[in-house]
C-alpha cells in the first residue's frame, strides 16, 4: 500500500463522505436564519411552540449530503422527508391540529354575542388584498391564495391551504404565519391606536350572556351544518374542529378531549414544525420570494387589524348599543394574542374596561373567518 | 432599537424596498404552463390538461367540419410572443390544428369545452407574425352540462391560415383566452363576501339558535310535584332547652342505639368476621391486584433460593 493510494483514500472519504467540502454560503446563510428564529424562539419565546422545531428543522436539513428530506434509492422517503410526506403533503397534519384546537376552544364568547362573527369576516380583507397584490408582483393564482391566507393568522390554515396549492411556498408560508402570529403585540396597536379616538376606545360593553352547557353542545353541529352546506371545500379542517369542541362540550369523553388537546396536539405539532422546517433548504429557500411573502406576510396583518377596525365601525352606524372598535383588531384569529392584545389596549384607555371576553367573540370568528377563505381558494381552484 | 423591534423592521424591508413592477416577477420556471394531452375519439381531437389556476384537470375538444382535423397540437408560447399578449390571459395555452381541406377550400372548427365561459374568446394568431393576435369573433353555441362551444370558419390560405397557403392543409393556431385580472378581479370581490355570506348565515343560524335558547330559560321553573306531602310532624316545643342541645341529645340517643353502634364500628380487621360474603370477595381482588408485582419478587428469590440450596 504506497501513501499515494491512503491519501487517496482520505481525499475520496472526505470528498464523497463528509459535508464539510460540500457547503456552500447558502447553507451557512440558512443556518443563521435556523439560529435566529431558534434565538427568538427560546430567548425571546416568540411562538416557541411552533418556532422552535420549526428552526431546529431549517437547521438539520442545512448540513451537505444529510438523508432527511430526500428518497432513498428504493424510493422509500427518508425520516423527515417522511413526516413531511404522510403528515403535510398528505394534509393530514392540519386537520388533526384542528381537532386539537376545536378541543381547547370555548365558543361561549361567540355563541353569547354572534354579531362578532361579521369582524371575524371583515378581517378577512387582507386576504384578498394581500391576494390581488401579489399577483401585480408576477406569483401564480395559486401562489397568490396561499401567500394571501398568511393574514388570517392561522398558521394551520395557511400550512393547509398552502401544502394543498403552492408546496414549494410552505415554509416561507408558515414561517412568516407563525412569526407574524408572535408580533401581533407590535403591529396589531399602533394601527388600533391610529383607527379610533379616545372616545371609541373608551366605550364600555355590556356584559356577555351566560351560554348554557346545551346550547355550547348544539354550537358545533350547527355551525358544521352552515358552513360545509356553504364551503363544503373547508370541511376537512372546519370538521375537525367542530369535531374537537363537540368531545369537548359533551363532556362524556373526557379523555379523547384531554388526549386532543395536548398529548395528540403535542405529537402533531412536533412533526409539523420540523416537516415544515426542513422544507427551507437553502437551495429552494434563498430567492426573492420568500423575501416578498414576509413583506406581503406583514402587509397582509396589517389590512386584516384594519379591516377587522373597519367592520366594527360599520356596524356602529347601525347598532344601538356600540362595539369598542378596539375588538375589531382580534377579527384576525391569533387566538388568544390578538384578543389579549384588544384588552390590553382598552385597558390603557380605562383600566376598568375588560374587553377580554368581549374579544374572544371576534378572535373566534377570525379562526372560522379564515377557514371560510381558505375554502373559498381551494374552491376556486377545483 | 430593541431587538424585537430590529426583527419587525427586518422582515419588513424586503416589501419597503420592491419596487412596484414586474421586474421581480422573473421566478425561476413557469410552474403553471398547461401541458396539454391529446387523444383522438371519432375523429375530433381531445386536449386533457389542467389550465393555471387550476387544481383539477379539463377536457377542451376541437372538430373539424366540412374538412379532416389531422393533428392538434400544443403550441409553445414562446413561438407566439408578443409584447401585448400576456400569457396568463391564456389559461389553457395556444394549440395549432391541422385540417385537410381540398386546396383552396372552406372548413370550420369547433372548440368546445365546460371550461369556458360566456366571456371566453377565441383568438387566432401566426407564430411568424408575433403581432397577429386578435380575436377570431367566434360563433357562440350554448350546449349541454354547461358546455360552450366556439366556431370560427377557415379558407385554405385565407387570412385564418397561418401557413398562408392554399396547398389543401389549412393550419389554424388558436387560443381560448379569458381576461387574467377581470377573473382575479371579480372573483376577489365574490370570494371576500362570500366570507361574509358564510359567516353572516351562521349568525343568523346563531341568532335563532340563541333566541330560542333564552326562551326556554327565561320560563318560570315547574315547582317540583311531590303527590303525598309528608303529614307535619308534630313538634312539641319544650320550654327551656335551646336547639343545641336538642340536637346533641338526639345524637347521644342515636349512638347509644345498635344502628348508631353499627356505623361507628371499626372496620374489621380481619375479613370474614362482620363484613359480607361480597365485600371480602372484592377485598381480596384488590389486594391480589395489587401484590401481584411483589408476588412475581417473592417468587423469583423463592426459585432462586431452592437453585441454591440444590446446588449446595
Amino acid at each position: 500500500m504506497s501513501w499515494e493510494y491512503v491519501f487517496e483514500l482520505i481525499k475520496g472519504i472526505l470528498i464523497t463522505q463528509t459535508g464539510v467540502p460540500h457547503m456552500t454560503i447558502g447553507m451557512l446563510v440558512m443556518l443563521l436564519v435556523a439560529l435566529l428564529f431558534l434565538y427568538l424562539a427560546v430567548g425571546k419565546g416568540f411562538e416557541p411552540l411552533l418556532l422552535l422545531p420549526i428552526g431546529f428543522g431549517i437547521f438539520l436539513v442545512n448540513f451537505p449530503l444529510v438523508p432527511l428530506m430526500g428518497y432513498t434509492e428504493q424510493g422509500a422517503p427518508e425520516l423527515i422527508r417522511a413526516f413531511y410526506k404522510y403528515g403535510v403533503e398528505w394534509e393530514i397534519i392540519p386537520c388533526v391540529i384542528f381537532l386539537g384546537l376545536g378541543a381547547m376552544t370555548d365558543f361561549g364568547p361567540l355563541i353569547a354575542n354572534p354579531k362578532t362573527l361579521l369582524i371575524g369576516a371583515g378581517a378577512q380583507l387582507g386576504v384578498f388584498i394581500t391576494y390581488v397584490g401579489t399577483l401585480f408582483f408576477g406569483f401564480t393564482l395559486k401562489e397568490a391564495a396561499s401567500v394571501g391566507i398568511i393574514g388570517g393568522a392561522d398558521g394551520p390554515t395557511t400550512i393547509y391551504l398552502t401544502a394543498k396549492l403552492a408546496p414549494h411556498l410552505l415554509g416561507a408560508n408558515a414561517l412568516a404565519a407563525y412569526s407574524y402570529m408572535a408580533m401581533v403585540p407590535l403591529i396589531q396597536p399602533p394601527i388600533m391606536r391610529l383607527m379610533t379616538t379616545k372616545a371609541q376606545r373608551l366605550i364600555r360593553m355590556r356584559q356577555l350572556r351566560t351560554v348554557s352547557a346545551r346550547e355550547k353542545l348544539l354550537f358545533p353541529l350547527i355551525a358544521t351544518v352552515l358552513i360545509v352546506l356553504l364551503v363544503p371545500a373547508v370541511a376537512p379542517l372546519m370538521g375537525m374542529f367542530m369535531f374537537g369542541n363537540f368531545m369537548r362540550e359533551s363532556l362524556v369523553v373526557k379523555r379523547l378531549s384531554d388526549t386532543a388537546q395536548n398529548a395528540l396536539m403535542n405529537i402533531v405539532t412536533i412533526f409539523l414544525g420540523i416537516s415544515v422546517g426542513a422544507t427551507m433548504q437553502a437551495a429552494v429557500f434563498l430567492n426573492w420570494k420568500p423575501l416578498l411573502i414576509f413583506g406581503f406576510g406583514l402587509f397582509d396583518f396589517v389590512v386584516c387589524t384594519l379591516g377587522g377596525i373597519l367592520t366594527v365601525h360599520l356596524m356602529n352606524l347601525f347598532l344601538k348599543e356600540k362595539i369598542n372598535p378596539l375588538i375589531g383588531s382580534a377579527g384576525v384569529s391569533a387566538v388568544p394574542m390578538s384578543a389579549r392584545v384588544s384588552h390590553a389596549e382598552g385597558r390603557r384607555e380605562d383600566p376598568d374596561n375588560w374587553l377580554l371576553m368581549h374579544a374572544m367573540g371576534p378572535n373566534l370568528a377570525g379562526v372560522i373567518g379564515s377557514a371560510a377563505a381558505a375554502g373559498m381558494f381551494i374552491a376556486m381552484f377545483r | 432599537m430593541r431587538l424585537r423591534h430590529r426583527c419587525f423592521w427586518l422582515l419588513a424591508l424586503p416589501l419597503l424596498l420592491s419596487p412596484g413592477g414586474r421586474a421581480w416577477a422573473a421566478f425561476g420556471e413557469d410552474a403553471e404552463k398547461p401541458r396539454p394531452e391529446f387523444s383522438q375519439e371519432e375523429g375530433d381531437w381531445i386536449a386533457r390538461l389542467i389550465p393555471r389556476g387550476k387544481s383539477t384537470s379539463i377536457q377542451i375538444r376541437f372538430q373539424a367540419v366540412g374538412g379532416v382535423l389531422e393533428n392538434v397540437a400544443e403550441l409553445e408560447f414562446a413561438e407566439g410572443r408578443d409584447p401585448d399578449l400576456d400569457a396568463k390571459d391564456f389559461r389553457s395555452g395556444f394549440f395549432a390544428a391541422q385540417i385537410a381541406v381540398a386546396p383552396g377550400a372552406e372548413a370550420k372548427l369547433a372548440v368546445r369545452s365546460s371550461y369556458f365561459t360566456t366571456s371566453t374568446e377565441l383568438w387566432r394568431g401566426n407564430p411568424e407574425d408575433p403581432r397577429s393576435w386578435v380575436n377570431a369573433a367566434a360563433d357562440r353555441t350554448r350546449l349541454p352540462e354547461r358546455v360552450h362551444q366556439l366556431t370560427i370558419a377557415l379558407r385554405d390560405g385565407g387570412p385564418l391560415d397561418a401557413d398562408g397557403q392554399a396547398d389543401g392543409v389549412i393550419l389554424a393556431v388558436t387560443a381560448p383566452r379569458d381576461s387574467f385580472w377581470g377573473y382575479a378581479i371579480g372573483t376577489l370581490f365574490i370570494r371576500f363576501f362570500g366570507v361574509f355570506i358564510v359567516l353572516g348565515v351562521l349568525q343568523l343560524g346563531m341568532l335563532i339558535s340563541g333566541g330560542i335558547f333564552k326562551r326556554i330559560q327565561a320560563r318560570p321553573p315547574q315547582p317540583a310535584v311531590e303527590p303525598h306531602a309528608p303529614p307535619a310532624l308534630e313538634t312539641a316545643s319544650a320550654p327551656g332547652v335551646a336547639a343545641e342541645a336538642a340536637a346533641a341529645i338526639a345524637l347521644a340517643l342515636h349512638l347509644e342505639s345498635a344502628a348508631g353502634r353499627a356505623a361507628a364500628a371499626p372496620v374489621p380487621a380481619e375479613p370474614g368476621k362482620a363484613a359480607s360474603a361480597w365485600a371480602v370477595f372484592g377485598r381480596g381482588r384488590l389486594m391480589a391486584d395489587r401484590m401481584s408485582a411483589f408476588a412475581r419478587v417473592q417468587k423469583k428469590q423463592t426459585t432462586r433460593m431452592q437453585g441454591t440450596s440444590r446446588g449446595a
